[in-house]
């Protein structure tokens, strides 16, 4: 390649550097390969890393086409996991949007998409009491997601992501939660796994479906962690008080009014829990008191997995999320129901 | 656009197919030119008008400059560009800044005022094509450059995307030259291009995010006050995070300018290995302290008018470069203190002279580890929050109180002494070579091993798309 001469030139350093560029590439191509193959052998797959940016590539689809319907599932990690968007598909004929996120609270999410003027669709709210009605970490969880999406997704990571997508989707190494040299570190440090925080257990999808992995079935010790793990984050948590509840309450009747004025609707859906997580939950959240009530002061529809048949008698492994066969089958059964319930539109009066 | 993101890679593959496809040097350089506009607007698209209007009025500023001989018309022209550049700077980067410490005084007079808080966009990269266009009308006011006879070739010098957002800040005759003619990378530049670039995104992703970040943002986002350890690990964490990030990005916008046959500036010199704070400022942002010696303390008449008169041209320049840096008390005390420094540094050489002892290697390696202390130091007014935050810091690391507590452990702090250590020992022992000298002599095998080591280190810490710590400036 010719080169012209001008006023400033850097120096550059004279080396074989086709030799050095080979060299170098078959280096990293040699230990790229062998830490990926040594991942595949651990039983990992390639997962995308829940990031605000694939939170966002999602939630921008919700104004794709503006005035056009869509259903919008949000809530906390049991509707990621517990939702099979090809078995929806398949039965209600429309591909809904997972923009739940694990640990975070759903009334965000709801008030984001209330206030989303281009935004005419169906939302799913998926309710999981501990959450919901938080106003402290996981509130704050969901705030950062929603804040993220409207001050710092630039058309520039817009397009990293959908270029980054390609490798994440295929590459098991490349999933910075679990993999990263960092959390890799963390994990070594800590005696117990668990100590540095819950470690992933499900493999996350371009559309942001969990896909629990098989190890919470197969391997006792690691189950028996999750399960723990959860039953602590419960320890010490207390329902709202009659004053908060209403507070809370009054707003998601504000934003669901707001979803409703432009042709939308809000169904509550109540995903399975099982085992001791499941009573320490009723007992802390007793349902009368915060089912029952939230529908009626909200006048919004409520799908109660214990309510139906097709819905009920689900194990969760670890007492909070469906593995991915039960999810399909749970999805058999609660999309028409929701189909149905949109399409009552909502009951009368609200109900204090 | 981020440097180290996966859009970035495919947006320099797309350039350089153009670059070095058979097509003429014209439609290559607005390939370019787009490509820069492009590369900005995908950020904020809007704010590229902020590009176009600093490019439109300085053209059209040094061609009438070009050509008028009267003083007070030369003088008007400057002025309207002077104006228009730093009136851009004032409103998006310090009109918040001034209108709350306006606001602050007249409270303080007693006169109730409370303005609406204003919600102001910091257009990124904006203290630095500002400060580039400035170069460029200076340099045609005092007839020390002709303006560029192409409006294209100015274009590209203002927007050219490697140095558009982070520096280096170059000169219209560093790089308008470049653009008369046809340039292509060797094969010798293409490679060590792609080999700074490598090398650019290492230092920010592996070890300014991957290393370094952690202990001192635990640090200096702790909710608690900091104990003696803690606070400098926090603060040598950030020395040597913002270095890398810095630098990173600097040596990243080398290797892509090389990639396209062009030559940018070194900006950053083994700063760390510094002997007294003047030899660091030949070495730090280079780009930006030259500008400011240039263009400032040359002005204001350097130390042409006296002694007093050198260090109050000294103080000014450094407290407007701090300033620079942001919108915050906190950054004019920094530069203020680097004034001071620079001051007591020149009393002290006219005290001891150039004596030969000065010169013996023991004395200059204590001297080195004494500059880079103070320098250390000085960072704890440009990371902390607020003064408060810094002035309790520098307590704990004088020894000055001794209430503070631990707040890092094991997967934060040993990371910094891992990445500190070699880096420091590193700059001090290239201090006076260059990194092409450095590399030039090196086996080629050992530059495939650390070229693949890098690379491997970039995809094994998988950072995240963090932007640049200069993007704030």
């Amino acid at each position: 390649m010719p080169s012209s001469t001008s006023s400033f030139r850097r120096p550059v350093p004279v080396r074989p550097w086709r030799r050095i560029a080979l060299t170098m590439i078959v280096l990293v191509v040699g230990c790229l390969a062998t830490w990926e193959w040594y991942w595949r052998n651990q039983g990992k797959q390639p997962s995308m890393d829940n990031t605000e940016a694939l939170w966002s590539s999602v939630r921008q689809k919700v104004t794709r086409e503006p005035g056009a319907s869509a259903t919008v599932i949000i809530g906390a990690s049991r509707s990621v996991f517990d939702v099979d968007l090809d078995e929806w598909e398949q039965a209600v004929g429309e591909r809904p949007l997972l923009l739940g996120l694990s640990g975070a609270c759903a009334r965000v999410f709801l008030a984001d998409l209330a206030a989303e003027p281009n935004f005419h669709g169906r939302v799913v709210v998926g309710m999981m009491p501990s959450l919901f009605y938080s106003n402290g970490g996981p509130y704050q969880n969901a705030v950062d997601y929603v804040d993220y999406y409207h001050s710092e997704w630039t058309p520039a990571k817009r397009f990293s992501q959908k270029v980054g997508a390609v490798a994440d989707a295929n590459l098991a190494f490349l999933n910075k939660e679990e993999l990263s040299f960092k959390a890799l570190y963390n994990q070594w440090l800590a005696e117990d796994p668990f100590e540095v925080g819950l470690p992933e257990f499900a493999v996350v999808t371009q559309e942001r479906r969990h896909l629990m992995i098989d190890r919470v079935t197969e391997d006792l010790a690691f189950r028996a962690g999750i399960r723990r793990t959860f039953m602590d984050m419960l320890r010490g948590a207390t329902a709202p008080s009659d004053a908060e509840f209403m507070a809370m309450a009054t707003e998601v009747a504000v934003h669901i009014a707001a979803i409703r004025a432009r042709g939308g609707d809000v169904v509550f859906v109540r995903f399975p829990a099982s085992g001791n997580y499941l009573v320490r939950e009723q007992s802390i959240w007793p349902r009368a008191a915060y089912w029952d009530r939230l529908l009626a002061v909200t006048a919004a529809r409520g799908i109660h997995f214990q309510d139906h048949p097709s819905l009920n008698g689900f194990e969760c492994p670890e007492w909070s999320h469906l593995t991915v066969a039960d999810a399909a089958s749970f999805t058999r059964g609660l999309a028409p129901l929701v189909a149905a319930a949109f399409a009552a539109g909502p009951p009368n009066n609200p109900q204090p | 656009m981020l440097f180290n993101s996966y859009g970035f890679l495919v947006f320099f593959a797309v350039i350089l197919a153009i670059h070095y496809s058979p097509i003429s040097w014209t439609l290559k350089k607005v390939s370019l030119l787009m490509g820069s506009y492009l590369f900005y607007a995908l950020w904020n698209p809007p704010f590229v008008l902020l590009l176009w209007l600093s490019t439109v009025i300085d053209w059209w500023v040094s061609q009438r400059l070009d050509t008028e001989s009267r003083l007070g018309r030369r003088r008007l022209l400057l002025g309207i560009s002077l104006g228009a550049n730093l009136g851009l700077l004032g409103f998006f980067k310090y009109g918040g800044f001034i209108l709350e410490n306006f606001t602050a005084m007249v409270n303080a007079m007693g006169l109730p005022y409370a303005p609406a808080a204003p919600d102001i966009i910091l257009p990124v990269g904006i203290s630095f094509y500002t400060f580039q266009t400035l170069s460029y009308t200076f340099d045609v006011y005092r007839r020390k450059s002709k303006p560029a006879q192409s409006f294209l070739n100015f274009a590209l010098f203002v927007t050219f995307f490697p140095q558009l957002v982070a520096g280096p800040i170059v000169r219209p005759d560093q790089l308008i030259p470049q653009f008369r003619r046809p340039h292509y990378a060797t094969r010798n530049m293409f490679f060590w291009g792609l080999f700074l670039v490598t090398l650019g995104l290492f230092q920010k992703v592996v070890l300014a995010d991957g290393f370094l970040s952690a202990a001192a943002d635990a640090v200096y986002g702790s909710a608690v006050r900091v104990n003696f350890v803690d606070a400098w690990v926090g603060t040598l964490a950030f020395a040597g995070q913002i270095f890398c990030d810095f630098a990173g990005y600097s040596t990243t916008a080398i290797g892509i300018g090389l990639c396209l046959g062009f030559s940018l500036p070194t900006n950053f010199l083994f700063p760390y290995a510094a002997i007294g704070f003047s030899d660091f400022w030949r070495r730090w942002h280079i780009s930006l302290s030259t500008w400011l010696r240039d263009y400032l303390y040359i002005s204001l008449g350097g130390n042409r008018r006296g002694q007093i008169r050198t260090y109050v041209n000294l103080m000014i320049t450094m407290l407007l470069g701090g300033l620079w840096h942001g919108a915050s008390w906190n950054f004019v005390i920094w530069g203020g203190i680097h004034g001071l420094f620079l001051i007591v540094e020149r009393l002290l050489r006219r005290f001891f002279g150039d004596g030969t002892w000065l010169h013996h290697g023991f004395v200059r390696f204590c001297l080195g580890t004494l500059t880079f202390l103070l320098v250390t130091l000085t960072w704890v007014f440009f990371r902390a929050q607020d003064l408060p935050t810094a002035l309790a810091l520098i307590q704990e690391m004088l020894l000055l109180t001794r209430s503070g507590e631990v707040v890092l452990d094991l997967t934060n702090g040993p990371f910094v002494l891992l990445v500190m250590i070699p880096l420091l020992i590193t700059q001090w022992r290239l201090r006076h070579i260059t990194l092409e000298d450095a590399l030039g002599n090196k086996p080629w095998w050992f530059i495939a091993l650390l070229w693949a080591g890098m690379i491997v280190s970039l995809l094994l810490v998988q950072g995240g798309e963090n932007a640049f710590i200069y993007f704030q400036f």
